[in-house]
């Protein structure tokens, strides 16, 4: 525990508000740790103390302290963030605040809606306008459509202005050809149709939930006197990364906490592109008592550290300073073609296994973009030394999973009436997939002659009916398999339609958990059963209404959305995280987002632009809907490139910060499409280079 | 200069320093090596910061890493780092850069598609279909009196093509006027016009933009509409660029479009460094795309520029030289019949290297020039030529040989002579002959794929995939094919029921222990494949391509191609394998350009193919020289002069009165772009002899681009035509009048 810290004393510690600064690495969440041992020891209930971070795997650490002292659940303290402690109270205090926050149905509870069923309902909205010819100038698909109108939505609540005036900041901010401007306002008419929509039926999406929270509820009494009752002590971690309304509240809140500690990241700041700022952040250190700073990092070398220094420098064309770098601390390696990139990556982590005992989970490979065909080509290329590694990408869609993709056609094949029938190729790959023992020419040869789609009617043949000689050659005892789910889907269809996750968890106890089927004794393929299950039934929770439990109709919508691409990562993430063997494959910013640590870090194809290059999104705009942007600016080139300078800096530096050993950095001469790439991260590379070039001579 | 030893000219040229300059270089003048050295002075010499690059703007992709190379060898000789410091690109790839840098400033999310010809094609032709099955009277009124479109499919397919055709050049040359469909559609009703044709044009152009709005994508085209937006929407942006490449060299600027100009101008901007080479003499690409010599004439001639030359080209022998230069002089003279086309072929005139020049000319061969007299008919022709060159490749096993065509159709007609006649020749087409063998096994693996139970397709794929060019070492392999299609049913062979099946099998047929190891082998590795056959699209191929190859370039190869297949299937969500396989397969079929990693891909050199013979359009053979040029097909058709008899590509035969329906709406298009109501309302204004005589220029600079790729010998030959009613084209006349005066003087 830092020094200035752990001088306080038990009596100070729950009446002292404390600011603690420094880098990543410098032991503040172990000093903070340390802190809420000792709340603890002090008689403190540990139901009393909340725990506020920025998103949910930067609680890691506290979750497992918690779960390692053994705390009796009911004086556990609260570790959340402030959208879920939002949700939460909303929760509790719906029926005192439901009138004054402009809902209409005020006999209904609140429904809270996810980011899937939200675009569901932006969908509902949008598609008809896109007909009428509203986003026809811009190239954008429709699941981004979506995201990035509600994420104008979710920036005005986040950073607390209207959402009235999102066009107007985003129009005023445009440098681009005027006539462009035009989608800015067909964003707006879609924000505003979509908001009547939620208050006309008590729909809460992230925005709402936020601005509800902060403009209504926690300004009633009722709240803040049992809020305060509740909680006493706050400890909040990685403040830099929140938004300037949490730290609003939080502000707000400062003076009725006993206690308090808030913990600032002076390198962090990754989360600038989803609202957080570490300006609004960092004001919160006048609202407490004492600052400690916490200047030095244990966490890498000094050579790292010089290094680190170097690249910034040479980033942000500043002088370098005379260093011959180790060798040991990184290595740059040259290839013509990607492929050869990667070959390469993953022999060197297969020596570094092998020679340098380095643990696979310890290394991670990490690049500006990963794409299923990169991700893919790795884990391929590792297995083939049965390495173990895990992919960490956020956008990764639920279809993409063969079994899942298998498990949609099934429905669609036992739902005709939704006349979304299923490709006899998809009835072989359900085949091969669900029955034991069933290889791809048999599934081939029986799906060929037991399927057929005439007058868009699907229909299964009885195997009974084949010929004797097919029968003979698929055999008989798959036959009898391929029967049993004939029979069971026969059934099935005279019957009415099932909400769709319990359709699935009858398929699943029925059949294909009994033996010779793909569940039987499968815990990994049965869990991706109860994630897809999972999905539809919060799905279901979150629109029930809509329906009138009228199944078909929600069934199809569900299987529409999952076609589309729009059930992603929200709820493939969790299954996607369960492992945490392996080596690491991660986008960069998503391994300084969960804020981790690796012995090794390979970054590839250093090169690419998309190291220095924010992700490009038309229809909003994250530094223009931000608290410091000045209205009527117009956001031009300079903005952009000191942007793009600020964000590569603080890439390479939270890195290199969290690289504990060495890092290979991987120039590939074509990227993945066959571009040439000569990004500002390779340019900075070899200036530092060169200067270690003049060193030596 | 260790390294060049530059002539008294190119010594002027690699003195620039700062400025306008432009140069006019003759074929074989060294302009690359010229170009590729002053980069690296440019590099060496200049204060040019760690941030900054020479910006090398060429013609086609195969130039680009030409360039590069050379760029980097000078820079390694100046004891320089390789690969930094400058930029190559096409027009096309600089787009790219400055729009994927920049995407917010034109609209486009950052994962935006690029569509490549055939996409393109295939929407348009849909569009069409839809267009014309509503407006069939219409084009009945346009036929000609003999066809009825209710009876005659094959008119339809007809029309169909040439709908397609006027309205993939009407977008085009829209979108290098930079005007919108809207826009067009807004200055239609301004000036209250009724001309269906244009009507149609936009309405297909305005159906076109939102199907790329659905994809997500642009074109080519838009790709450089949307740079030069980007880089005028915000000044900022500008600067940075124009700060990025103070330096701005520019190849091949002859075929430079309007907007090409008008981009690189902006990039320079008024006191830039602009250097632009090139040789308005090999300016043939007016007719596919925008592009016009009269640019780079009309800089030349600014008060700002440097102009100078380029006229010493150690390529080809004397006598062709005189040829090349005879050529010029005969169009620009009272011998050349056409007026208006004296004006076509410009001096500076070529001049041979001087005494000592480290690149001599050749010298002069007898029967270094054969201008063939006969008229052949189109099989005689190839049946000539193809023994001409069996019998030359026999005598000259260390020289390079060349057939250059004036279309692809033609080039395949010579190809399958050639391989019947068992002459050894290589392919330039589109795509490299090692993306189409990638392209045509990943497409053969996925057609298995998309019917496992095919023992046929299973025994094709494993041919295919395995079979070696030595015929010698195929007996294996063969072996292995006529076992399992002994089999008949694949399942016993890949899935035997009962574990060791097959290894039984082996030992009852008492097969070789080799034969049985190669069975097990293909065994495994198709099952591998038909697990690997239920995953998305992109990681299928990435299984089958690191089973089946080994070289980097073609696993990069498959790595971009899995990736094209994994975008195709976001836009087609219903696709299956066998699609899939058909996409792969038209770039195997060369129906598709696409561009490998191949050294092919990147830069062709025709002294790797020595003892061949290369087949090639005129247009692709561009920058390219070989001792022996076969230059084909040089009749009234191909190579027009603006004469009534002469076939016109342009008038199709099936249109009333043989209208050139292309170049009347572009011409209503280029006035609704000048707004100009003369040549909107006036009757008669569009000139179907204009157009004729622009494309007789155009296609007189291709006669002179074929014959300059020749070192010591070439030969030109003519054909009748289908019909037989064509003829010699008339400035090969011309040359065969100056062959026989030089002959008779000799």
């Amino acid at each position: 525990m830092n020094e200035s810290l752990s001088q306080l004393l038990p009596s100070e510690i729950n009446s002292s508000k404390i600011f603690l600064e420094g880098p990543k690495g410098a032991g503040k969440t172990s000093s903070a740790l340390k802190y809420l041992e000792n709340l603890m020891n002090s008689s403190i209930p540990g139901d009393s103390i909340l725990i506020l971070i920025p998103q949910r795997t930067l609680g890691q650490e506290y979750y497992d302290f918690i779960q390692k002292n053994d705390f009796p659940g009911s004086s556990r303290p609260t570790i959340v963030t402030m959208g879920g402690l939002a949700r939460r109270m909303l929760e509790i205090y719906w029926p005192i605040i439901i009138g004054k926050a402009g809902f209409e149905k005020s006999e209904n509870k609140p429904i809270f809606l996810t980011i899937e069923t939200a675009q569901f309902y932006l969908s509902k909205i949008v598609s008809p306008l896109i007909e009428k010819g509203f986003f026809d100038s811009v190239k954008i698909d429709h699941g981004r459509l979506l995201s990035q109108i509600l994420d104008n939505l979710n920036k005005s609540a986040i950073v607390g202005f209207p959402y009235q005036d999102i066009a107007e900041r985003l129009k005023s901010s445009w440098v681009g050809k005027p006539e462009q401007k035009i989608v800015f306002d067909e964003v707006q008419t879609c924000v505003e149709q979509f908001r009547i929509l939620c208050l006309e039926n008590n729909f809460l999406d992230f925005s709402l939930q936020i601005e509800v929270f902060q403009k209504y509820l926690i300004k009633q009494k009722i709240f803040s006197n049992n809020f305060y009752d509740k909680y006493q002590h706050l400890i909040y971690d990685n403040i830099e990364e929140d938004y300037p309304v949490a730290h609003q509240i939080c502000q707000a809140w400062m003076q009725d906490f006993q206690s308090a500690l808030l913990i600032y990241n002076s390198n962090g700041g990754h989360r600038v592109f989803l609202g957080a700022d570490p300006q609004s952040a960092y004001l919160l250190k006048n609202t407490c008592t004492s600052h400690i700073q916490q200047p030095e990092t244990h966490l890498i070398s000094k050579p790292m550290q010089s290094f680190q220094t170097q690249m910034k420098a040479a980033i942000n064309q500043s002088p370098l300073s005379s260093v011959d770098h180790s060798p040991e601390i990184y290595q740059v390696d040259v290839f013509h073609n990607f492929p050869e990139m990667v070959i390469s990556v993953c022999d060197n982590i297969q020596k570094l296994v092998q020679n340098d005992h380095i643990r696979p989970e310890n290394i991670a490979i990490l690049s500006p973009y990963l794409s299923d065909s990169l991700r893919f080509s790795i884990q391929d290329e590792l297995a083939k030394n049965n390495l173990p590694a895990h992919a960490i990408k956020p956008s990764r869609n639920l279809i993409d999973e063969p079994l899942i993709k298998a498990l949609i056609a099934f429905a669609k094949l036992a739902h005709p009436s939704w006349g979304m029938h299923p490709h006899q190729n998809n009835i072989r790959d359900m085949l091969v997939l669900f029955i034991q023992d069933m290889d791809m020419v048999r599934a081939d040869l029986l799906s060929r002659i037991i399927y057929r789609n005439k007058n868009d009617k699907p229909e299964l043949h009885s195997f009974d009916q084949i010929h004797s000689d097919m029968q003979k050659r698929v055999t008989p005892l798959i036959g009898e398999k391929y029967e049993k789910i004939r029979i069971w889907l026969n059934a099935y269809q005279k019957q009415s339609d099932l909400p769709l996750d319990i359709f699935y968890s009858r398929v699943f106890s029925d059949l294909f958990s009994q033996t010779g089927y793909i569940f039987q004794m499968n815990s990994e393929k049965s869990e991706l059963l109860a994630v897809l299950i999972e999905s539809i039934r919060k799905f279901r929770d979150a629109i029930n209404n809509t329906y009138a439990s009228n199944w078909t109709d929600f069934g199809k919508d569900y299987i529409e959305l999952v076609d589309n691409r729009l059930i992603a990562a929200q709820y493939t993430q969790s299954w996607l995280q369960t492992s945490e063997q392996g080596v690491k494959i991660m986008p960069a910013t998503t391994f300084l987002l969960s804020n981790r640590t690796a012995k090794i870090q390979f970054w590839l194809d250093i090169g690419s632009m998309g190291w220095w290059q924010r992700v490009n999104q038309p229809l909003t705009h994250p530094y223009v809907l931000s608290l410091n942007w000045q209205e009527n600016t117009i956001w031009t080139d300079t903005h952009e490139y000191q942007s793009n300078q600020k964000v590569l800096t603080r890439l390479v530096n939270g890195l290199l910060g969290s690289c504990t050993q060495k890092v290979f950095l991987c120039v590939s001469n074509f990227d993945e499409h066959g571009n040439q790439n000569r990004g500002p991260l390779l340019k900075a590379l070899q200036k530092v280079l060169r200067q270690r070039q003049n060193f030596r001579k | 200069m260790t390294m060049f030893k530059a002539r008294p000219l190119q010594e002027i040229i690699l003195k620039y320093r700062f400025g306008k300059m432009g140069v006019a270089a003759v074929p074989g003048s060294g302009k690359t090596h010229t170009l590729s050295y002053l980069a690296s002075l440019l590099i060496n010499e200049t204060d040019i910061n760690d941030d900054q690059e020479i910006l090398v703007v060429t013609l086609v992709n195969s130039a680009v890493e030409n360039f590069s190379a050379r760029i980097s060898r000078f820079l390694i000789e100046h004891g320089l780092l390789p690969h930094l410091g400058y930029r190559v690109r096409t027009l096309h790839g600089l787009a790219h850069d400055i729009v994927r840098e920049r995407p917010d400033l034109v609209n486009l999310s950052d994962q935006f598609q690029i569509l490549d010809e055939k996409e393109t094609i295939d929407i348009l032709s849909n569009l069409v279909s839809t267009w014309m099955s509503s407006n069939m009277d219409f084009l009945q009124e346009l036929s000609i009196d003999k066809i009825d479109l209710q009876m005659d499919s094959r008119a339809i397919k007809y029309w169909h093509d040439e709908l397609v055709s006027i309205a993939s050049s009407f977008i085009r040359l829209s979108k290098d006027f930079l005007l919108s469909p809207l826009e067009i559609g807004i200055r239609i009703e301004e000036f209250n016009l009724d001309e269906p044709l244009l009507l149609m044009s936009q309405k297909l152009y305005l159906d076109y933009q939102k199907e790329l709005v659905l994809r997500s994508a642009v074109d080519f085209d838009d790709l450089i509409r949307l740079a030069l937006i980007a880089i005028r929407s915000d000044p900022d942006y500008l600067k940075r660029l124009q700060s990025r490449w103070p330096y701005i060299l520019e190849d091949e600027a002859q075929d430079s479009s309007r907007l090409q100009e008008i981009i690189l101008r902006t990039l320079a901007g008024n006191d830039g460094n602009w250097v632009r080479v090139g040789d308005p003499n090999q300016a043939i690409f007016e007719t596919f795309t925008t592009a016009n010599p009269k640019y780079l004439l009309d800089f030349r001639n600014e008060p700002d520029v440097r102009s100078n030359e380029l006229p010493n080209s150690g390529r080809s022998s004397h006598q062709i030289i005189e040829l090349a230069n005879y050529l010029i002089k005969w169009s620009q003279s009272n011998l050349n019949p056409i007026p208006e086309l004296r004006t076509s072929l410009n001096p500076p005139f070529i001049i041979p290297t001087p005494i000592d020049d480290p690149q001599p000319n050749p010298p002069d061969i007898p029967n270094g020039i054969v201008i063939y007299d006969k008229v052949l008919t189109p099989d005689e022709e190839i049946r000539l030529i193809t023994q001409s060159v069996k019998k030359w490749l026999k005598n000259n096993p260390d020289k390079t040989a060349a057939i250059l065509v004036p279309r692809n159709e033609r080039g395949a007609k010579i190809v399958e002579e050639l391989k019947n006649s068992d002459v050894a020749h290589f392919e330039l087409l589109r795509s490299s002959v090692s993306t189409r063998l990638v392209s045509k096994k990943l497409s053969n693996a996925l057609f298995y794929l998309s019917e496992p139970s095919s023992n046929r397709k299973l025994c094709k794929l494993i041919e295919t995939l395995y079979k070696s060019e030595e015929e010698d070492s195929n007996a294996l392999l063969f072996s292995s094919i006529e076992f399992i299609k002994k089999l008949s049913n694949s399942e016993d062979f890949l899935y035997p029921l009962i574990k060791d099946e097959l290894n039984w099998e082996i030992d009852a047929l008492n097969i070789s222990s080799e034969l049985g190891e190669y069975l097990l082998f293909f065994q495994a590795q198709i099952n591998k494949w038909h697990q690997a056959s239920i995953l998305p699209v992109d990681q299928m191929i990435l299984i089958i391509a690191k089973d089946i190859f080994t070289n980097p370039n073609d696993l990069a190869l498959a790595h971009k191609l899995s990736l094209f297949s994994r975008d195709l299937s976001r836009n087609n969500q219903n696709w299956q394998i066998e699609d899939f396989a058909n996409e792969l397969l038209s770039i195997s079929n060369n129906q598709r350009k696409y561009l490998g990693f191949s050294e092919e891909d990147n830069g062709f050199n025709p002294s790797d193919h020595k003892g061949k013979v290369v087949v090639a359009t005129v247009h692709k053979a561009k920058g390219l020289e070989w001792d022996k040029v076969y230059l084909m097909s040089v009749n009234n058709y191909n190579y027009p002069f603006a004469q009534n008899e002469d076939g016109h590509i342009a008038e199709k035969w099936f249109v009333k009165d043989k209208r050139n329906l292309q170049a009347e709406v572009l011409q209503k298009l280029r006035a609704l772009d000048k707004k100009d109501p003369a040549e909107l309302y006036m009757q008669n204004t569009y000139s179907k002899e204009k157009d004729r005589l622009d494309y007789a220029s155009e296609r007189l600079r291709l006669l002179y681009v074929g014959i300059t790729r020749a070192k010591q010998e070439v030969v030109l030959t003519y054909n009748n035509g289908r019909f037989h009613n064509q003829k010699k084209s008339i400035p090969v006349e011309a040359l065969s009048d100056f062959q026989t005066f030089n002959e008779i003087r000799e």
